[in-house]
């Protein structure tokens, strides 16, 4: 797990980003606006991201959602728990997702 | 294109889209009011799909007036959102200095906006690079556009035999290049900015007058034929783009964004779903040798004669 994220931590999905599903993948777009080119600020997860992309709905903690990942994915726990605190500190960071 | 009549109590129209733009003012409307880009786009009279403006000179006093939400804020402008309106504040350049030097005020549907200046000075002086007196057109039309299942792409854009080619790109991608390679065997509609419009039979390509080196725009449209994603290369050829993630990334990202909210991400999105299952895309490898252009034209005179209508709605 990474130190700057509490297992207990609990996240969701910004108001100011909206996610379209395009052949399998989730295309994530903020809000952001002007009139030049913003490749940069996109975001696309595959079908493992999307899958913890839904649990973050901010009912859950962080070790709740890794615990599920495990399950669903058969994988063991500590590497989903790495998978998702990646993952959410990623998307923390790019404001895609904030503290539940 | 038609010539304009004259103006008449300074009222002129403008359309682009299919969209008509009426212009009204508190002061003379001459032919040099606005810059010459505009002339191509320059129509008799109203539309039956009409967008209404008039500039109003001397700001108003928004002590106590209600704005709303803030929606956006840079460092030149912000803009409000009430349940009936939006209201578009521009500053001076200055960060020291907050006077405002713009107030706009538009319907919920930004059909119906009136913009006021501090003084007539600027306009009277003429020659002025947007109707709205914004930074950009661009800011009040995507949002129009997005209503009526059409946006502005970052694009240059050409009609070859009927058939309108759109090249997507980033600056520096190679638009007005490419816009120059195919100089003479097409006509351009412009290098930088052109509107993608779904109608009810199918996609058309709409010049702008957005230009960017080139100034020469168009307000003609066709029918869309294909999309190209420019790429700089050292070789020549076009390969079709299966990665429909790819395809949407790109094309979200070369969307020409206004002030936005959640619907108007929403409608855009439906738009660039529908754009990729009806549009043939291409990778467009390319270097400046203009060897490329033989294949594009070959693939342009490829398209069904049924695609080829004449003609703009």
């Amino acid at each position: 797990m990474s130190p700057s994220l509490a297992p207990d931590a609990r996240v969701r999905h910004s108001d100011d980003v909206v996610a379209r599903l395009i052949e399998g993948e989730l295309l994530i777009v903020p809000l952001m606006s002007g009139v030049g080119d913003l490749e940069d600020e996109l975001y696309t997860l595959n079908e493992t991201g999307r899958a913890i992309w839904e649990k973050l709905d901010g009912s859950r903690t962080i070790d709740d959602v890794a615990r599920e990942m495990a399950r669903e994915f058969d994988v063991a726990e500590e590497t989903a728990r790495l998978d998702v605190a990646n993952l959410v500190e990623e998307l923390l960071g790019r404001k895609i997702l904030v503290a539940g | 294109m038609s010539e304009a009549r004259p103006p008449r109590n300074g009222r002129r129209w403008f359309q682009i889209g299919g969209i008509t733009i009426q212009v009204d003012a508190d002061r003379p409307i001459t032919s040099q009011t606005f810059a010459p880009k505009f002339e191509a786009f320059a129509v008799d009279g109203p539309g039956s799909d009409t967008v209404f403006i008039h500039h109003r000179f001397g700001l108003p006093d928004l002590q106590g007036c209600e704005l709303g939400r803030r929606a956006y804020r840079n460092r030149s402008w912000a803009v409000f959102e009430r349940p009936d309106a939006w209201f578009y504040l521009g500053r001076m350049r200055d960060l020291d200095d907050t006077r405002l030097f713009t107030f706009a005020e538009f319907d919920r549907e930004h059909t119906h906006g009136t913009i006021y200046s501090p003084a007539d000075d600027q306009f009277m002086q003429g020659h002025l690079e947007s109707l709205t007196t914004l930074p950009t057109d661009q800011i009040i039309l995507a949002r129009v556009l997005a209503d009526r299942r059409a946006c502005y792409l970052h694009s240059a854009a050409v009609i070859v035999d009927g058939a309108g080619l759109l090249f997507l790109g980033h600056s520096e991608a190679g638009k007005s290049t490419v816009a120059r390679m195919l100089d003479g065997r097409s006509q351009l509609l412009c290098d930088d900015r052109n509107i993608v419009r779904r109608w009810p039979d199918g996609f058309r390509v709409h010049g702008t007058w957005s230009h960017g080196e080139i100034p020469r725009v168009s307000a003609a449209s066709a029918p869309l034929a294909a999309i190209f994603l420019l790429s700089k290369a050292e070789e020549n050829r076009l390969v079709k783009v299966t990665d429909r993630v790819r395809l949407a990334t790109v094309l979200a990202a070369c969307m020409i964004k206004p002030v936005v909210d959640v619907g108007w991400w929403e409608k855009s999105l439906d738009l660039i779903e529908t754009m990729m299952n009806e549009i043939p895309c291409y990778e467009m490898r390319f270097d400046k040798s203009g060897a490329i252009v033989p294949a594009l034209l070959e693939l342009a005179r490829s398209f069904s004669p049924t695609t080829r209508t004449e003609g703009a709605p």
